[in-house]
This record gives C-alpha cells, structure tokens and sequence, in this order.
C-alpha cells in the first residue's frame, strides 16, 4: 500500500509539473513542490515520534493537512484581496466577479479546514478525515469545474497536489476503518458535555 | 389579451408564487417544530437553542440535498443543451455542489450539535457560512428569477441558531472542542 501511495503520489506531482507553461513557472514549481516534500517528511517525522500507535497514513495526511491548510489560507486572502480591489476597478458585475469571490472563499474554507482538523486527523479520528475528505472533494470539484474555462492554466498546478491529498485521506479513512482497535479509546468523540455531567452526577 | 387581463394574469403569478413561497416556508417551520419538540425530551439538560440548531440542520440538511440533487440534475441538463461553456454554466455547477456538501455536512453533523459538542457547531459554522457567502455572492447576479433570496433568509436565520448555540456551549470550555488535540471522554 505504501509503494502504491508514494508512486501515485509521485506520477501526480510529475503530471502536474508537466502540464505546460513558461520554464521559470516550471522551475518555481519544482523548488516550491521540493520545499513542501522537505516540509511533509519533517512533520510526518514529528507525528510519528508523538503517537507511533497511530496508521502512519493518518500521519501523512495531518501533514498535508497543515501545508495545504497555511498555503491556502495565505493565497486565499491573498486572492479575495486582489479580485475584491479588481473588481472595485471594473465597470460592472457579473458571473465572472462572482466566480473569482467564490475561488477566493472555496480557498480560504478549504484552508482554515485543514488548518482546524489536522489535530484530530493526526490522532485518527474518523470522523475528522471525513471531514477533511469532503472538503477536499468540495474544493477538487470546483477545480474540475473551472477547469474547461478559457484562461484557467493555473487550475491543473492546484488539481494535482488536491487529487493527491484526496488520494491520502481516502487511504486514511481506509486503514482507520481496518485497525479501529489499535487506537485508545478515548481519542473517538464520544461523549457531549451534558452526557459527562449527567454521568458525573 | 387586451392590458387588463395581462396585468391580471401578472399579478395572479406573482400571488400565486408568493403563496407558494409561504406555504413551503410555513411547511418547514412546522417540521423544525416537530423534530424540535422530538428531539427536547431525549437530552433535556442540552440548552434548547442547541436543539433547535439540530432540528434546523437535519431539516435544512434534507431540503439542501433534494434540492442539491434536482439543481445539479437539471443545469447538467442544461448545459448539455447549451452552446457555450462559461461562467454561468460554473456558477450553476458550483451551486448544485453546495447545495449537496451544506446539506450532507448538516445532516452528518445534527446528531452531535443537539448534543451540544463545539467541534460539530463549529463546522457546522464554517460550512453554512460558506453556503451563504455563495447565497449572497448570487444575489447580485441577473437572470436567478428571485429564486436566491428565499433561501438565503432561511440560512441567515440557521447562522443566528447556530451562533447562539456556539455561544451557548462556550460555558462547557474543554470538554467538547477539539482544540488542543485532547480526549473527549
């Protein structure tokens, strides 16, 4: 399973890079992809090191988790800001505007999730991956969505690394459901606090 | 057709969505009442503004995906019928996916909001408010046939629930939040 992850991984991320553009976007592509694996492998590090009972692919997530959530929750300010001072510019509104504000707030969402759930998917909670996978599917929809727009060469650099974080989740979901036992029980949410205080008295 | 029975035939369209609005409007109401009333006797040291945060998410929720699954049917329809392929036919798309992930999300997620556990009222949050960011990114755009300020009134009252059912399960701090990594029994 692990060979098969890294290897998809690995064909996404070339896929990626390969789909076109100027050299010095490929070349930036690369440092930045190279930087992230730097930044993956150092965190998959540390959260192996903390809770060793946990699926590793859980561990890989919550990684990609924090990078994508800081890289999206950056651009996507970034992002708001600039279409909101463009469209400030611009004589009318239209679909067009309102397609670029949704981007700006589908990044921003996708971001503060990751950023929000990657506690709870590094100590493997289920119900956190889900979460996460659905949001994730939420976003890679939208990607796939704009895809077909004229002018949209950006999207396939974001499609790829989003299929290959949907790709891990989904294994994590996929060994959390096969070794549930492994983990303490007192990582699954179980009870609300009326339930702890009715239990208490 | 002479202009008195055009003007007629206006106003009795206009009444007759009108009324049609009222009564699904009226239609809900009476359903958030029943799962409300439902869902009270179970657990009934939970505040009520939780609660009724539950009975609008499964509610909401059901309404959103019936709804998701007939939008995205029809402007993928539409689409295929359609020359072009633009930012209207994406606005559409886009609209039909929120519509199925804001009302999964509610569904998913109503059982531990009546519960009163902060992580579920969070995401509940940060979900419907994306859905309403969109509402009213939609609002501005021509053609939508007053079909978007209904829903968004509905999702601006759900918001209210679900802020005052976040404030509300501020004085249990520690315990059902997810910050910080820590157990939850």
């Amino acid at each position: 399973m692990r060979r098969t992850l890294i290897a998809l991984s690995v064909l996404l991320s070339l896929a990626t890079l390969a789909s076109g553009g100027e050299w010095w976007e490929s070349a930036l592509s690369v440092a930045f992809l190279s930087i992230g694996v730097l930044v993956l492998v150092n965190l998959y590090r540390r959260f192996r090191r903390a809770a060793p009972c946990v699926p590793w692919v859980c561990h890989v997530s919550a990684a990609m988790a924090i990078a994508f959530g800081v890289t999206y929750v950056i651009t996507g300010a970034a992002h708001s800001a600039a279409v909101v001072s463009l469209a400030l510019k611009e004589p009318e509104f239209g679909p067009l505007q309102i397609l670029r504000l949704t981007t700006g707030a589908m990044m921003l969402y996708a971001g503060a999730m990751n950023l929000v759930l990657y506690r709870p998917i590094r100590t493997g909670q289920q119900w956190a991956v889900a979460v996460s996978v659905a949001t994730a599917l939420l976003f890679w929809l939208y990607l796939l969505f704009l895809l077909p727009l004229p002018g949209a060469e950006t999207v396939w650099r974001l499609l790829g690394p989003w299929s290959v974080y949907l790709l891990w989740l989904c294994a994590a979901a996929v060994a959390n459901r096969r070794a549930p036992m492994e983990r303490a029980p007192a990582l699954a949410p179980t009870a609300s606090p009326s339930e702890l205080a009715r239990s208490a008295s | 057709m002479n202009m008195d029975e055009a003007r007629f035939a206006i106003v009795l369209t206009r009444a007759l969505r009108i009324a049609g609005e009222v009564g699904a409007l009226t239609l809900v109401i009476a359903l958030i009442l029943l799962v409300y009333r439902r869902f009270r006797p179970s657990t009934g040291t939970v505040p009520h503004g939780r609660q009724a945060a539950a009975a609008m998410a499964l509610i909401l929720g059901v309404y959103a995906v019936i709804g998701g699954m007939g939008h995205s049917g029809a402007v993928a329809s539409l689409a295929l019928n359609e020359p072009g392929y633009g930012p209207v036919q994406i606005l559409r798309f886009t609209t039909g996916a929120m519509l199925l992930y804001a009302g999964a999300m509610n569904i998913a997620l109503y059982r531990s909001i009546g519960a009163g556990r902060r992580w579920a009222i969070g995401v509940a949050l940060a979900t419907n408010l994306l859905f309403w960011s969109h509402l009213f990114l939609a609002l501005t755009l021509p053609g939508t046939g007053g079909t978007v300020p209904p829903p968004l009134g509905v999702w601006t009252v759900y918001l209210c629930w679900l802020g005052a059912a976040a404030f509300a399960s501020r004085g249990a701090q520690g315990v059902g939040g997810i910050d910080r990594g820590q157990t939850w029994a």
